[in-house]
């Protein structure tokens, strides 16, 4: 029993993928082009590559990109979890609580000189880093999820997700400590605008988790990547909405007061 | 934080080149679950390692290695092992192949030596020379053929010679 696609003599799977990623040479694609062009088996086999998605109706491949990406961003656990979570471990209690405190106090003396930012963690102290290079997601931190609203009804977006012009989108937030909050977002071009508040609103925040924040905002008409930013201050400085600054490009986070935290969320507007 | 600056577009690269990675992994793995799953994980590891790529070989190849990678070790889970053993209706769709040649070679793969397992992928189920095999095992045309020859061997020894799969052309 033959297992491999195609009669004896076909070229296999590999040469037929490639030359539909473009990656043969001229001399290698056209003699396979030539056998294509004289083997109903292959021309079948190089229709169903050519029809990409499409030959496989099953599969929903908008969900599994959209996947794709809310994993992407869901980032690796940080040098200092898997630190941390490794003294844990240790036999003698002692040893390991003595160790996790000289820990704790050089790894929040030095936090910028891990791989990135965490969302959540101070932007002030170094404003421009690029969402990017973000490698940690504390668990039970701050997080921003966006909710499109279809006929009434609130379907959660993942970050990547492609909207539309007119999608009106709520928001839910997830809040370690109380503060003042507002959503931000940095357009294709770097622009800064407020998607919450729109409205003046008391902006003060308890912490705790799904909480709401009221009305819906409507994407506009342009295109491109935008990146919205979830931005929690403490209560006694000054508003998120008001005090923060862009920081020049869409991959940028904005500037905002020490003490601030950030969490992303991104928007494909097409 | 959603998209790594300087990296291929994940849109770009899961249009042109997901079809393939699925169409492989159904291959492999025999369910469209798992296939499915098996993608999206390629993909997320290709994405995160990209800088561990640049150059070095074409897409397809890459992506035709982390895959294989990824579906045999999924295949010798212990847990699929044991599925494999139970199961006795497949689903594979658009196949040359009867479903039970495939299922058969599945679970030969599942304890086959690792090389030897890919080397199998490549030559039997994939239907590559065995210079195109070469390639993306990074050896020789004749290791390739050693572990072919291994490969049927330990098969033959598991009591598989009278379903083993035959390579009709090279």
């Amino acid at each position: 029993m033959r297992l491999a696609s195609g009669n004896p003599g076909c070229p296999s799977d590999f040469a037929l993928d490639r030359l539909q990623a473009g990656e043969l040479g001229e001399a290698q694609a056209s003699s396979l082009r030539q056998h294509i062009a004289q083997c109903s088996p292959c021309e079948g086999r190089m229709a169903t590559r050519q029809a990409g998605f499409a030959a496989l109706v099953d599969l929903d491949e908008r969900r599994m990109l959209a996947t794709i990406r809310r994993r992407l961003d869901e980032d690796p656990p940080s040098v200092r979890s898997r630190l941390l979570a490794a003294l844990r471990r240790l036999s003698v209690p002692l040893v390991a609580a003595t160790g996790l405190a000289v820990l704790a106090v050089v790894l929040i003396g030095r936090a910028p000189l891990g791989t990135g930012r965490a969302p959540g963690t101070d932007p002030g102290t170094d404003p421009g880093t690029d969402p990017g290079n973000d490698q940690t997601r504390e668990k039970g931190g701050l997080s921003l999820s966006v909710f499109r609203l279809v006929d009434g009804h609130a379907q959660q977006a993942l970050s990547g997700d492609h909207f539309a012009a007119g999608d009106r989108l709520r928001f839910v937030v997830d809040l370690p400590s109380a503060g003042q909050v507002a959503v931000l977002g940095v357009e294709s071009q770097g622009g800064l605008y407020v998607a919450w508040p729109t409205l003046p609103r008391d902006t003060q925040r308890p912490a705790g988790k799904k909480q709401e924040l009221p009305g819906a905002v409507a994407l506009d008409a342009s295109v491109g990547k935008e990146t919205l930013y979830l931005v929690l201050c403490p209560s006694s400085g000054p508003a998120p909405s008001s005090a923060c600054e862009a920081a020049g490009s869409v991959d940028a986070v904005p500037r905002c007061p020490r003490g601030c935290q950030l969490s992303a969320f991104v928007l494909n507007k097409n | 934080m959603a998209t790594v600056s300087g990296t291929p577009d994940i849109g770009a690269l899961f249009r042109l080149h997901g079809p393939m990675v699925y169409r492989r992994a159904l291959r492999l793995l025999g369910r469209k679950e798992d296939a499915e799953e098996a993608t999206q994980e390629v993909f997320i590891r290709v994405m995160r390692s990209m800088h561990e790529f640049q150059g070095r070989s074409s897409v397809t190849t890459w992506l035709y290695q982390v895959t294989t990678n990824y579906c045999l070790n999924q295949l010798r889970d212990h847990s699929r092992r044991r599925q494999l053993l139970a199961e006795n209706v497949l689903r594979e769709e658009n196949s040359s192949a009867s479903e039970s040649d495939l299922l058969h070679l599945r679970r030969l793969l599942s304890e086959a030596d690792e090389q030897q397992a890919r080397a199998a992928v490549y030559v039997y189920l994939d239907g590559m020379s065995h210079e195109e095999a070469a390639e993306l095992l990074g050896v020789s045309k004749r290791t390739v053929g050693n572990f072919v020859e291994r490969f049927l061997t330990w098969a033959r020894q598991r009591g598989a010679e009278s379903d083993r799969p035959k390579k009709e052309s090279a």
